[in-house]
């Protein structure tokens, strides 16, 4: 239990508008657990309220089994990361870093000027304070930086930095907000896989705040998506990806998105993709408009369409490393269009201009309702559109 | 010379040479009357008023005119109150207005948007309107004729509370967060991470607060009638009265010697002082 995180029912509303409605989180301990969802979601806002920067209306957060509600952030024991790092600009990175160790271990009266040099003990605790700078210096590799003020360090050395003044308290609980957005493309990637080495090597619980779904999926052990202040999804990466539990999660996790088509249940219980049946059955539903849901790597294109199927022109072709992504359009629908992940190899068959017949494996496809959310796929009609041979 | 120097292509010449000549202009308009004090402080007596506008002395008193003034004035006893008045004001108007300026930039609590319209509303008022009953406070609990008295209607500065909190509200969210999780106090951010980043404002403020209390006149003449307790411009007219007469050349030299610290301080903390004023967008 020593650094598990729960939350019970928390509920936030800054004036009338409402932030966060009744959300139920367990994380255990030691796990990497990312909060994800759209701007204005409240993953931030969530994670305040865990810091304590922020108090909820209702509800209660646990931390290591404790009811922390009352607590200030500091006795929390956790440590915050955040977006522009939030270094005190004019101390010196390792005075960046000191800090938190300072407040724990010097009372006020010992930090105050002049009247510090009372305490006897005092160069003592400052000489332990500057070792174990050093160390988690060493770890984060950032020794020669430690002399320099932040306004002299690049932003990937003052993301090191926040993160050295996270880790030198040893908390149980690392907090993260959106800790990797501000540095450019490359070194967010380098920076992706330190960030799981050091939640490996310290078996910590960590609690990261994104928007950017490709880091929840790289390093998460399990996603929460929050959505319009609701918990939309919780579950490991592969599962927010195969089964998402609604449109919203769909659409939102993998890169390049879903490819959504709009879909009838006629009173049969069948699924049908313009008038043609797409082979889904989904019986004791009431019949009306559904969505379904494609990923670019399970569509199939037929050049010979042995049944009646949705037929698509190629638009563009994008190179992509290892696969290639292909643009299409709908050719009964120039407005719905979608994307179709090619192995490279196979670039030569797929020219723009060219049009081919939409299919897909059934067991891939995911379905949702009028109100967005995952549909049980009973099971699949013998008439089905473009399956696979 | 300066511009071709840095070879400049000719419509920014002239450009630069035209804005230059404006601020010339103005430079003169204010540096004038210095000069002129200057001029006068080091002219032989029956020069002054004879002399007509003449800027050249044509004989030299300047060791006569200012020993006359340092031997009788007490000019030093006047810069010392100066001193200690200046440095009274400044110290409790900063203790006063930089937590009042936190609070109303950085905390949320009922009332703040009323507390800082009532801040605004204190800047339209001027001490002449507060003055009376004041100084009928004042004599009720017999403080005339103190340094407290010169000092205590100045505390409080509305103006600091706005500079400040203009200031404080650009620093950023997340770092009095950081320092929150860190476990400091609300004073201890202040003071240690949110001060030390507001210093050019600090800076310009002070220089404001200094000259304008080391130049005031209008409120020491109403509370102060012994010159022991007198600041330089009172002692100035304390001395012009009784001592000189016409003496205008040993009433310069004085008003020289009463000037030179101000602008000293103006010349060390110069930079600081733009940097503070362009950073709080007062122009």
């Amino acid at each position: 239990m020593e650094n598990s995180l729960e939350l019970a029912g928390i509920t936030k509303a800054f004036g009338r508008t409402g932030v966060l409605a009744d959300i139920d989180l367990a994380v255990q301990p030691g796990e990497f657990l990312s909060l994800v969802g759209p701007s204005g979601c409240g993953k931030s806002t969530l994670l305040r309220i865990i810091a304590g920067l922020e108090h909820q209306d209702a509800g209660q957060v646990r931390i290591a089994g404790r009811v922390v509600d009352r607590l200030s952030p500091r006795a929390r024991n956790i440590a915050m990361v955040f977006q522009n790092y939030a270094l005190y600009p004019h101390m010196s990175a390792s005075e960046n870093i000191a800090l938190p160790l300072k407040v724990d271990r010097l009372s006020l009266a010992e930090r105050l000027p002049l009247l510090r040099y009372l305490s006897p003990r005092r160069p003592r605790i400052e000489r332990d304070i500057v070792e174990e700078v050093g160390k988690v210096a060493e770890a984060l590799q950032i020794e020669p930086l430690l002399a320099r003020k932040p306004g002299q360090l690049s932003g990937g050395q003052r993301q090191r930095v926040a993160l050295a003044r996270a880790m030198v308290r040893q908390p149980s609980l690392f907090l993260m907000d959106e800790p990797l957005s501000n540095l450019d493309a490359q070194l967010r990637v380098h920076m992706r896989d330190e960030l799981t080495d050091l939640h490996r090597r310290l078996g910590a619980t960590f609690i990261y705040v994104t928007h950017d779904q490709i880091e929840a999926m790289t390093m998460s052990s399990r996603i929460a998506m929050l959505d319009g202040g609701q918990l939309a999804q919780i579950g490991s990466p592969a599962e927010l990806y195969e089964r998402p539990a609604s449109l919203v999660v769909a659409r939102f996790i993998g890169s390049p998105a879903i490819n959504i088509l709009p879909a009838r249940l006629d009173a049969s219980g069948s699924v049908l993709v313009g008038n043609l049946p797409a082979g889904l059955v989904v019986p004791g539903r009431i019949a009306g408009p559904v969505s379904l849901g494609l990923r670019p790597e399970h569509v199939r294109l037929h050049a010979v369409c042995e049944r009646p199927m949705p037929m698509a022109t190629i638009r563009r072709s994008e190179h992509h490393g290892a696969d290639r992504l292909l643009h299409l359009d709908l050719v009964e629908d120039r407005k719905a269009g979608l994307i179709v992940r090619i192995p490279q190899d196979d670039s030569g068959r797929y020219q723009p201009g060219e049009t081919y017949g939409i299919g897909f494996a059934p067991e891939k496809a995911h379905l949702f309702d009028g109100d967005g959310m995952r549909m049980a796929v009973t099971g699949t009609a013998p008439a089905r559109i473009g399956a696979a041979a | 010379m300066e511009a071709a120097r840095i070879s400049l292509s000719s419509g920014r010449w002239f450009r630069f040479v035209g804005a230059h000549a404006v601020l010339l202009i103005g430079a003169a308009f204010m540096l004038l009357p210095f000069l002129w004090m200057l001029l006068t402080a080091i002219r032989a007596p029956d020069e002054i008023l004879t002399g007509g506008l003449n800027p050249i002395p044509r004989s030299f008193h300047a060791v006569e005119n200012f020993t006359a003034a340092m031997q009788q004035a007490p000019l030093l006893r006047f810069m010392v109150n100066g001193v200690i008045i200046c440095a009274g004001i400044l110290v409790i108007q900063l203790l006063v207005a930089i937590p009042a300026a936190y609070a109303l930039a950085k905390l949320r609590f009922p009332g703040r948007g009323l507390l800082f319209a009532a801040v605004i509303g204190g800047l339209c008022i001027p001490i002449q309107v507060p003055a009376l009953p004041i100084y009928l406070a004042l004599a009720e609990f017999g403080l005339l004729d103190s340094y407290f008295a010169m000092m205590v209607p100045f505390f409080l500065s509305v103006f600091a509370i706005f500079l400040f909190r203009q200031t404080f509200r650009g620093f950023p969210d997340e770092i009095l967060q950081a320092a929150r999780v860190d476990g400091l106090g609300e004073f201890e951010i202040l003071w240690r991470i949110v001060v030390p980043s507001a210093l050019p404002a600090i800076a310009a403020f002070s220089i404001f607060s200094i000259v304008a209390h080391w130049n005031d006149l209008y409120w020491p003449m109403i509370v102060i009638q012994r010159m022991d307790y007198a600041p330089p411009p009172l002692g100035m007219l304390f001395f012009a009265n009784s001592e000189t007469g016409a003496s205008y050349g040993v009433l310069m030299a004085g008003a020289t010697i009463i000037t030179a610290p101000l602008v000293l301080v103006f010349l060390l903390a110069r930079r600081r002082f733009v940097q503070g004023i362009t950073m709080t967008g007062i122009k």
